[in-house]
């Protein structure tokens, strides 16, 4: 036996023994697939997701995530850092930054001033967390929340960051978290994607591209589905006129036929995803203009959203918009908030930001709350990463600006499985360092799919020879925030 | 007494010297016998082989015995071991005399005696091997077929009892104390042998005391010799046990958390609220999980039948596991509302379901009769339906682990709250939008004071 012959045998007895283990699936789940007639190992988008998953009975059925791109100020939000107010100038101590490198917008600085937040901070709710006086309303929910002022990643520019954060890798390609939330858990409600992203209209700021919600190498009907932000959330889903509609079943049916042919001929998975497409397309129909119709909402609903929540499209309407979608059971609802990028003029536009989300996001956790959607909902309010404590920019009493921070940030987490009004790992006296319980974006991802059920490292995907994971080879549960 | 402790130490090193003696006596003996041509003079040599053993063992019984008084040891092996150890003296002589034709004895039988002296010292040595090492030293380690033809049984440890699966059902003392001092201290405080006067090895013993006074005060570690001398400095005359392996770190925590609780014999593990330490040391220790778990893992039901889930799911049901590997069922209705040939289908998997969600699905108030049949649910969702008081009344009297009811947009009022109140696990109720008054939670709030009411904005 020659060592390719050898090979080739060994390597099928493992092929053999790891199918075997496949097939092994929960007799409960086994049934149902066959039934649908598909392959276990690509599960369609709603269907009910892979076999064996979750892995334990999950605390979190939903998430909505409130991603504040750009890089919100933890000194001007939730990291209290009142030494500094004695600072106000002077140079960042060396001993703080201990020569480790700035970007290129700052390390070009003749000096690096310590800058105080220019707003003033309090204490709210039982927890007695502080929050800045730019947002009030959350001040008032601060008991729900679940900070965690600790987190950090290794990007220090927007784009590897803020694709780090929606796929666990700096660079595009790989699937992002609500695919793969997609792909594993499948969809509680048939008419509706799993994975749906709304993005506030009109905001300028860091560039948003659709391989944040993309699939990467997950089955295509698993990447988000972007709602437009406008007055028709999704465009086409009224029939053309003088077309009734009527026979529109019949169409697709033939059409699956004829995309079938298709698919036994050449194997490629895009033709089941464009077969489930045309499938929740067609259901999207009515469920669409059912789940994005406001009509029924009473006036306190968008006054406690606030004012902009009647106009679509908005950061607020979109909060209002994700608490219907996961009335539905939408499984994983990302909003994007741009424009949190202040290296300069940062406390006029924090402060632009802060009023543009704060009370809508407060609304959301209220509404939530109060419809017993918290139980088992997870929100997540966070950016890419942090900002220095030094001045970028010309420092003068009443302006400055901040470079990017990636050491240090603070995010929260509300609603199911994590602890209401709980404070999670601390920063030094600048916010720099981290002091205490450090929490990577990995151990972030870690935790998310804990909350969802899932063992983040059993739930892979193999492609181009290799096992995959959302947190590829890193992450810990951060055990800590879980109630 | 230091003294011949001293000299009784040197038991196990002398008592060498008599086997090997005797081991060269017996082959001389052999080769005597086997090739008398050969090996025709061996009877000199043989006898001062003889000579030596009788002489070295009288030496060894002596150094023997002055190790025995030092105590700790299995009184039932020591009996055997010391008299076929002085046994082996007066036989060597004998086989010696006989050699050096001493006596009259025809020598023909002196390899007999000397091949029973073979045998004896091989006896004799293995109970001594037994008083060292303990009785299962020598086939803790050989293949499950040797261990059976050795007479040992598996998993046997006495009376000790097994730990039970249920954290709820281990005893402190009879499933974590008792086999420690099985383990550690039974061997000098059994009914045999109970050094002190003190006996370990019954819960009575326990309590009696010893000589000098009671073992154990309850409430009271460190005033209880039982918990204090485990913890000496292992060189101190009173440390326990004072040879062989000292309690864990975890054994003596444990021990101290029992006392101070009260030293109840007949405490469970979950009686008292357990210091994080000690939790830590459980399941560390023992793999004992004294966390809180949910229902769901608690109870255990049959998993539902396919025939009975497809039913389900052919009438509009889905049907879902709650996740790993629990039976318990999540429920949802796909459809937009609800029928009472559906809510009648619930039945079939009424253990099973633990999570049903029937929100928005016009559910009327005489369905909740059979919802209130499923009684292992623990999250309902009844939101915005048309249900009343009377429904609630009628329906969800039983739901005893139910732990969280959704009930917001419905038409309940402070009538409902005396059944509510009843829900003894109940841990939070959604009452926005309800005909419930703030003084309807607040008599709730005060009938159940685990319940978190979300009555509305607050």
């Amino acid at each position: 036996m020659d060592r390719r012959h050898f090979l080739t045998k060994t390597s099928l007895g493992l092929g053999a023994i790891a199918l075997g283990s496949l097939l092994q699936v929960d007799p409960l789940l086994a049934q149902e697939s066959n039934k649908a007639t598909r392959s276990t190992l690509s599960p369609l988008a709603n269907g009910p997701g892979l076999p064996g998953l979750p892995h334990f009975v999950p605390k979190a059925k939903r998430i909505v995530y409130l991603f504040q791109s750009g890089g919100p100020s933890q000194f001007e939000t939730f990291d209290y850092k009142p030494k500094l107010y004695g600072m106000f100038g002077e140079e960042l101590p060396a001993s703080v930054r201990q020569g480790q490198r700035l970007t290129g917008m700052s390390a070009q600085q003749s000096s690096l001033p310590v800058v105080p937040s220019i707003y003033k901070f309090d204490q709210y709710g039982k927890s007695r967390a502080w929050v800045s006086e730019l947002l009030p309303y959350t001040s008032e929910v601060v008991d729900e929340l679940c900070f965690i002022k600790s987190l950090y990643t290794e990007q220090i520019n927007h784009d590897p960051a803020i694709t780090f954060f929606q796929t666990g890798h700096q660079l595009p390609g790989r699937p992002s978290m609500g695919s793969w939330l997609s792909y594993g858990l499948g969809s509680d409600n048939q008419n509706l994607p799993a994975f749906i992203v709304l993005v506030s209209k009109n905001q300028s700021g860091q560039p948003l591209y659709s391989r944040l919600w993309g699939n990467g190498f997950l089955p295509t009907e698993h990447q988000g589905v972007q709602f437009r932000s406008g007055g028709d959330p999704v465009l086409f889903l009224n029939n053309p006129e003088n077309y009734d509609g009527k026979d529109r079943r019949q169409m697709l049916d033939y059409l699956k036929q004829i995309n079938e042919v298709q698919n036994s001929a050449y194997g490629d998975p895009e033709v089941n995803a464009r077969i489930a497409q045309y499938e929740m397309a067609y259901r999207m129909q009515t469920s669409v203009p059912e789940v994005t119709d406001l009509s029924d909402e009473p006036d306190e609903v968008f006054e406690m959203y606030g004012p902009d929540s009647r106009d679509p499209g908005t950061f607020a309407a979109n909060c209002l918009l994700a608490r219907k979608l996961l009335e539905k059971d939408v499984r994983f609802v990302q909003l994007y908030h741009q424009g949190w990028d202040q290296h300069g003029g940062l406390p006029r536009g924090i402060k632009q930001r802060c009023k543009e989300t704060d009370q809508p996001t407060a609304a959301l956790i209220k509404d939530l709350k109060r419809r017993g959607l918290l139980e088992d909902t997870l929100v997540i309010w966070g950016g890419e990463f942090g900002r220095t404590v030094y001045s970028q920019g010309k420092l003068t009493t009443n302006d400055y600006g901040r470079d990017h921070h990636p050491r240090c940030f603070t995010m929260w987490m509300a609603g199911a499985g994590v602890k209401p009004g709980f404070t999670y790992g601390a920063t030094d006296d600048f916010s720099y360092n981290i002091t205490e319980n450090p929490v990577h974006v990995h151990d972030f991802h870690a935790t998310l799919l804990h909350l969802m059920g899932i063992d983040h490292e059993r739930l892979t995907f193999k492609t181009q020879g290799r096992r995959f994971r959302l947190t590829d080879v890193h992450g810990q549960v951060v055990k800590e925030v879980l109630a | 007494m230091d003294l011949a402790l001293f000299f009784g130490r040197f038991h196990p090193l002398v008592v060498h010297l008599p086997i090997g003696f005797l081991l060269l006596a017996g082959v001389l003996e052999g080769l005597s016998v086997l090739y008398p041509h050969k090996f025709k003079n061996m009877n000199r040599a043989t006898s001062i082989a003889l000579f030596c053993t009788g002489l070295t063992a009288l030496f060894a019984a002596f150094f023997g015995y002055l190790l025995a008084r030092e105590g700790g040891y299995d009184a039932n092996i020591l009996l055997w071991h010391k008299w076929l150890g002085i046994a082996l003296i007066p036989l060597s002589f004998l086989a010696w005399a006989m050699k050096a034709e001493r006596i009259a004895l025809s020598t023909k039988n002196s390899a007999l005696v000397i091949i029973s002296l073979v045998v004896l010292v091989s006896i004799t040595g293995h109970y001594g091997g037994k008083l060292t090492h303990g009785s299962d030293y020598l086939l803790v380690y050989a293949p499950r077929f040797v261990q059976k033809i050795g007479g040992m049984e598996m998993g046997q440890s006495g009376h000790v009892a097994a730990l039970p699966d249920q954290v709820d059902s281990i005893a402190v003392y009879k499933h974590l104390i008792a086999p420690t001092l099985e383990k550690k201290c039974y061997a000098c405080h059994n009914e045999t042998k109970s050094n002190g006067g003190l006996l370990l090895a019954t819960t009575e013993g326990l309590f009696e005391g010893g000589d000098s006074g009671p073992a154990l005060m309850v409430g009271q570690p460190f005033d209880s010799p039982i918990f204090l001398r485990t913890i000496l400095p292992q060189r101190d005359q009173k440390f326990m046990p004072p040879k062989g392996e000292p309690l864990t770190y975890g054994e003596t925590k444990i021990l101290q958390w029992w006392i101070e609780s009260g030293g109840d014999p007949h405490a469970r593990i979950t009686d008292t609220e357990v210091p994080a330490e000690i939790q830590k040391l459980l399941l560390n220790d023992y793999g004992i999980d004294t966390k809180p778990k949910p229902y769901y893992e608690t109870v255990v039901v049959a998993p539902l039948s396919i025939a009975h889930r497809d039913k389900l799911q052919s009438n509009g049901w889905n049907v879902r596991p709650l996740g790993g590997e629990v039976a318990t069922l999540e429920v949802s209705l796909a459809d937009k509302t609800i029928t009472s040939e559906q809510v009648a289908l619930l039945a079939v998997a009424a253990e099973q379901i633990t999570w049903l969600d029937l929100a928005n699905k016009s559910v009327a108030d005489e369905m909740l009769q059979t919802i209130g049949q499923l009684s292992n649910l623990t999250r309902l969702e009844l939101n915005n339906n048309p249900i009343t008081d009377q429904g609630l009344q009628q329906g969800l009297q039983e739901l005893q682990h139910l732990e969280v009811l959704n009930m917001y947009g419905t038409q309940i009022t402070d009538a409902s709250i005396p059944i509510i109140a009843k829900m003894k696990s109940l841990r939070r109720i959604y009452l926005w939008q309800t005909e419930v008054s703030p003084a309807g939670m607040q008599q709730l709030e005060t009938a159940l004071p685990n319940l978190k009411i979300i009555g509305g904005l607050q």
